[in-house]
């Protein structure tokens, strides 16, 4: 079988993109690919329309079965090809949208729903969601990203604390560093002096911080309007405005620090004055370093109106740490009494976040503040005085997320999505050779470059270049081997220099 | 006994501050008057400073007990005058001001309240928040705006708590009926735009309407995104604007704007009545100049020839058209329709409300009262009920400060069946009288309430509500004869703390909840009458023993007695 991939961003363009509409769709493709792995040759492409057409005819020749798993919201994955195509999406508002707006059918969902035949997204709120449009019959499946394997290697039972006796992190980024902030009057015009007096000194540079104590995280994008971080900062510094011994983390997910931390800034200084310690983190930390991370905390924080899934929050619950969470949207599944402090919530009417008209077509929730601020001081105290407790609700957070999002579960799941594709079940059970797989994976990327050479469209080579490459594409395996190891935009010149050493 | 009261804005200045900070500190103060009228005699003065110790010193030679009841928050309260001073306090959190800014030592109202040495509150939950501050030994009390009284007459009219099928309601001033639009996913029209608004005709001074977030109350719009720093965007073919006056004769328009897309360097069209010119839209905001010879009073400009095709790949998704900064209108009017303004002002205006009826009372520019949720939830609950009415009472000199917000959500909330209307101008007695009788559910969703008169008024009428238990509503709200919203704590700032800091706390309102009580509430009203009737003599029996003048007139009998001696 071969599974063919795609998401808007890539492993190149994540980074300058961090933060940006659908940019957490790359991550929930690389947590899925190495399972689909396991069943098939995953083959990525760039250009859904033209590419998988190409992938999917050769299988077709060769009597291989190919499946087209698009990581987009459906108004943004291809129909009408031949390949059967999945759109793989996350949805966290009760409605999924079913207007048409700009001109483009594909924004009323059900148009996508009814030409794929098919769907999968990660919560059974989105499903209820999809079936509600489309009837209760209609093949959707619920499919996490399957994080728990890899975060719960951080969970060791017998270590659980909820109080951290401290820890340095390392990493290349900035940071401002609210250690309490007694001033009970900064004017505005001194204020960037003293949030500039609490910064990392450099852009980008390597910075240490030491935290210890009781620490709440939180990882999220200053700039999506649905992760509600006023409600979570308002919350923290209100329960804890005079206490010294704990800690908010807030991880900044957002590839321009300077545009998010000055709206960050602003909202704890409405805050002042307080003693907690709140400290904007933002860069790149290293396996290593994030691991620090997930293990020092003592409580993973979210007061989002709705969540698709929310990966760190997944990420950090796997590892054992309890939450203080909504149970709304996709956090139904998994955030429940035994492992969080539950934040109430209602639903309020929204439009869909896309949708350029603005009306209020669907719902998320809002949530109950106060109940946000109970959640705090409670957790606060069994973090403090009841370790068995807290030992408790970090077991359950591991079992819960297990049986939301390990690899076993997702393996299942979409053994059943393979069943009523028609893929026979030979074929999803084979163990084809892995000689074999690299074969038939170096056949189909080699007709993807072929045809990226030869298409009208691609920039990436000039006309002599192509033709020169194509030879060599063609008739060298060194080659191939060479490509495999490099980008294609870094063999230009390579290739370039080849051409001028034949021709002289 | 002299009471010497005093607020900010007076009966003269009160059409024009309707909606402004404090201007129902006038409504309290009228409403203690009789109850005051029955205990002694009162004078009103404008300038406390200066005329309150004169009076007061006046009793004194007369051996007569004077006290000064200052209505107004007691920042803007006058201090360390001879004549005993009493604030009457309306204040819907749970903290006092207690800190200093600006400078000014009366921002910290401790400072001012020690000062007094005692003050009056309209609420528990005030008198908790003072006490708070001050200790527990500090006097104050908690008294209410007698209301009760003010509608005997009213209630001896009615003898049925039920409202009439069909109510005439009249007003003079302008009415705003969803009824009126033609909503469509890609248009958004006013149908007889002309004869629905009370504009006065245009006398030709110089009109300069600016679009952006900071010229909030110029010009009404319809089909335009919300105001941006710089102006605002349209979002529909044909977008257009509703003029502050009827513009007739000559009229020059110089309007600064920009198309975007597929708009720039095309030309559009303007419109007023059926007057038609083209006008060209740059990339770039520049000023174009068009004239119109308009032989009868027109209030709409329109925009039409926008294309709205998407722009593949944009970064700003939304459907852009003409971004709109400025306009100037000058010109010469028609003469024949000039003298017409002299003549009529402010017409009345006729609404008919039948079905079940919701209404609401408040000011469209106070943020506590939280009127989206009100007409997001209706419109929710009611989306496919005919014979649902909410009826927005506007208090708010300006047509503008309500009508842009108002149209988008009606835009955004459509399709729906149930009907929304606002009032905004002048009702006398009987017509106020007559919007209660009509109404069966009084609906308040606010974050905080010093009080909330109109609340206490139609419970005073019989009236049973949708409303939140939460801050002074604590006092008289129960389940009896509220269906009650649920709501939680949040955090809030001082409304006039300059320094923008959370300080205090308000309530944010469960809007599922509210939707629920508004179905709960349809569905007694048409079908379990026993029910609303209970709920209606509910509302009526906890108004009386909450405000009538009797239990008001003891209240401030044994305060005088306890604080002055007298």
């Amino acid at each position: 079988m071969v599974i063919i991939i795609y998401s808007a961003e890539t492993e190149k363009s994540i980074l300058a993109n961090m933060g940006l509409p659908e940019y957490s769709y790359f991550f929930v493709l690389k947590k899925f690919r190495a399972v689909l792995c396991k069943f098939a040759t995953v083959i990525e492409v760039k250009n859904p329309e033209t590419e998988v057409d190409i992938i999917y005819k050769e299988c077709r020749l060769r009597g291989a079965v190919c499946l087209f798993f698009s990581f987009s919201p459906p108004h943004k994955t291809v129909t009408g090809i031949k390949c059967l195509t999945i759109s793989v999406f996350a949805w966290e508002y009760a409605t999924i949208p079913t207007d048409t707006w700009g001109g483009d059918p594909r924004n009323d969902w059900r148009n996508v729903f009814r030409k794929h035949g098919f769907a999968i997204t990660h919560s059974s709120f989105a499903v209820r969601a999809v079936q509600k449009a489309m009837g209760n019959d209609f093949p959707v499946w619920s499919i996490p990203a399957p994080v728990w394997d890899d975060y719960t290697k951080l969970y060791r039972k017998e270590e659980t604390s909820a109080q951290s006796k401290g820890f340095d992190l390392t990493f290349k980024g900035s940071l401002i560093d609210f250690n309490g902030c007694d001033a009970p009057s900064v004017p505005k015009e001194s204020r960037k002096v003293f949030v500039k007096q609490r910064s990392s000194s450099k852009k980008d540079k390597n910075v240490s911080l030491h935290l210890k104590g009781i620490i709440y995280t939180t990882v999220f994008n200053p700039n999506d309007g649905r992760k509600n971080w006023q409600d979570l900062l308002r919350g923290f510094i209100w329960a804890f405005r005079k206490l010294e011994d704990v800690t908010l983390i807030l991880k900044v997910i957002y590839h321009d620090f300077e545009e998010v931390r000055g709206p960050l800034a602003d909202e704890i200084f409405k805050l002042r004055p307080f003693r907690c310690r709140v400290v904007i983190v933002h860069g790149y930390l290293n396996d290593d370093e994030y691991a620090k991370l997930v293990r020092g905390s003592t409580y993973i924080v979210n007061t989002a109106h709705g969540e698709g899934q929310c990966l760190p929050l997944m990420e950090y619950m796997s590892a054992g740490k309890p939450a203080i969470a909504p149970s709304h949207s996709a956090m139904e599944d998994y955030i429940n009494k035994g492992n969080s402090f539950v934040v109430k919530s209602c639903v309020e009417r929204v439009n869909w976040p896309h949708d350029p008209r603005g009306v209020l077509r669907t719902f998320r929730y809002r949530i109950n503040w106060e109940s946000l601020y109970n959640a705090y001081l409670e957790s606060y105290s069994v973090a403090k005085n009841d370790p068995g407790r807290y030992s408790r609700m970090s077991g359950c957070a591991v079992e819960s997320l297990k049986k939301y999002c390990s690899k076993a579960v997702v393996e299942e799941r979409l053994i059943n999505v393979f069943q009523k594709c028609g893929v026979p079940k030979e074929v999803i059970l084979s163990s084809t050779s892995i000689e074999g797989r690299k074969v038939l994976r170096r056949i189909l990327l080699l007709r993807i470059w072929r045809f990226r050479l030869f298409s009208k469209k691609s920039s990436y080579f000039r006309d002599p270049v192509k033709t020169g490459l194509l030879r060599l594409l063609t008739f060298s395996r060194k080659c191939y081997v060479w490509l495999k190891k490099k980008s294609i935009s870094k063999m230009v010149p390579l290739i370039e220099k080849y051409q001028r050493g034949r021709t002289s | 006994m002299i009471f010497i009261v005093y607020s900010e804005i007076s009966e003269e200045k009160l059409s024009g501050s309707l909606g402004m900070p404090e201007y129902s500190y006038y409504f309290v103060l009228r409403g203690f008057l009789p109850v005051l009228r029955e205990l002694g005699q009162v004078v009103m003065v404008n300038n406390p400073e200066q005329e309150v110790d004169a009076i007061y010193d006046d009793c004194q030679k007369r051996g007569e007990g004077c006290v000064f009841l200052s209505f107004s928050p007691p920042n803007k309260s006058a201090m360390g005058l001879r004549c005993p001073t009493v604030c009457v306090l309306a204040w819907e959190f749970d903290r006092i001001p207690d800190e200093v800014w600006d400078d000014d030592q009366k921002n910290d109202w401790r400072y001012v309240l020690s000062n007094h040495g005692r003050t009056i509150t309209l609420s528990q939950y005030a008198a908790a928040a003072v006490k708070k501050a001050m200790g527990n030994d500090y006097p104050v009390v908690a008294i209410p705006v007698p209301v009760w009284d003010t509608f005997a007459a009213y209630r001896n009219q009615s003898t049925d708590n039920c409202s009439a099928e069909k109510m005439d309601i009249t007003i003079r001033g302008n009415i705003v009926d969803s009824r009126n639009y033609h909503i469509r996913s890609d248009s958004f029209e006013l149908i007889e735009p002309f004869e629905s608004f009370q504009f006065q005709n245009w006398s030709g001074e110089t009109l300069h309407l600016g679009f952006s977030m900071t010229d909030e109350f110029s010009a009404c719009l319809g089909g335009f995104y919300r105001s941006e720093p710089w102006g605002t965007w349209s979002h529909i073919t044909k977008p257009w604007i509703l003029l502050p006056y009827k513009l007739s004769g000559t009229v020059n328009l110089k309007i600064t704007a920009r198309g975007h897309g597929h708009n720039a360097n095309k030309e559009i069209f303007v419109s007023i009545g059926n007057e038609s010119k083209k006008i060209l839209l740059r990339d770039l905001f520049t000023e174009m100049a068009v004239s119109f010879h308009l032989s009868k009073p027109e209030n709409v400009l329109n925009f039409s020839g926008l294309d709205l095709t998407p722009i593949p790949g944009a970064k700003d998704q939304r459907f852009l058209g003409i971004g709109l900064r400025y306009i100037e209108i000058s010109g010469d009017p028609c003469e024949e329709f000039v003298k017409v303004t002299e003549q009529v002002n402010s017409p009345v205006c006729k609404v008919i409300l039948e079905g079940v009826v919701y209404t609401s009372v408040f000011s469209p520019t106070d943020g506590r009262k939280n009127w989206k949720d009100i007409v997001t939830a209706f419109c929710t609950a009611f989306q496919d009920v005919e014979d649902a009415t909410l009826v927005l009472k506007m208090v708010h000199h300006s047509l503008a400060s309500f009508l842009v917000k108002l149209n988008s959500l009606l835009e955004q909330l459509w399709p729906f069946k149930c009907r929304v209307v606002a009032l905004q101008g002048y009702m006398d007695s009987v017509e106020y009288e007559a919007l209660i009788s009509a109404t069966h559910f009084y609906i308040n969703a606010s974050k905080a309430e010093g009080l909330c008169l109109p609340l206490m008024e139609y419970m005073a009428c019989c009236k049973p509500s949708i409303a939140p238990c939460h801050t002074s509503m604590v006092d008289y709200v129960d389940s009896s004869s509220t269906l009650i919203i649920d709501s939680s704590l949040e955090p809030c700032m001082w409304p006039h703390d300059p320094r923008s800091i959370f300080r205090s706390m308000r309530y944010r309102i469960d809007w599922e909840s509210l939707v629920n009580a508004y179905r709960r509430s349809y569905d007694i009203a048409k079908n379990k009458p026993d029910v609303y009737r209970k709920m209606a003599e509910s509302a009526s029996s906890q108004m009386n023993k909450f405000s009538s003048n009797i239990v008001v007139k003891e209240k401030l009998q044994k305060f005088f007695a306890q604080e002055l001696g007298v």
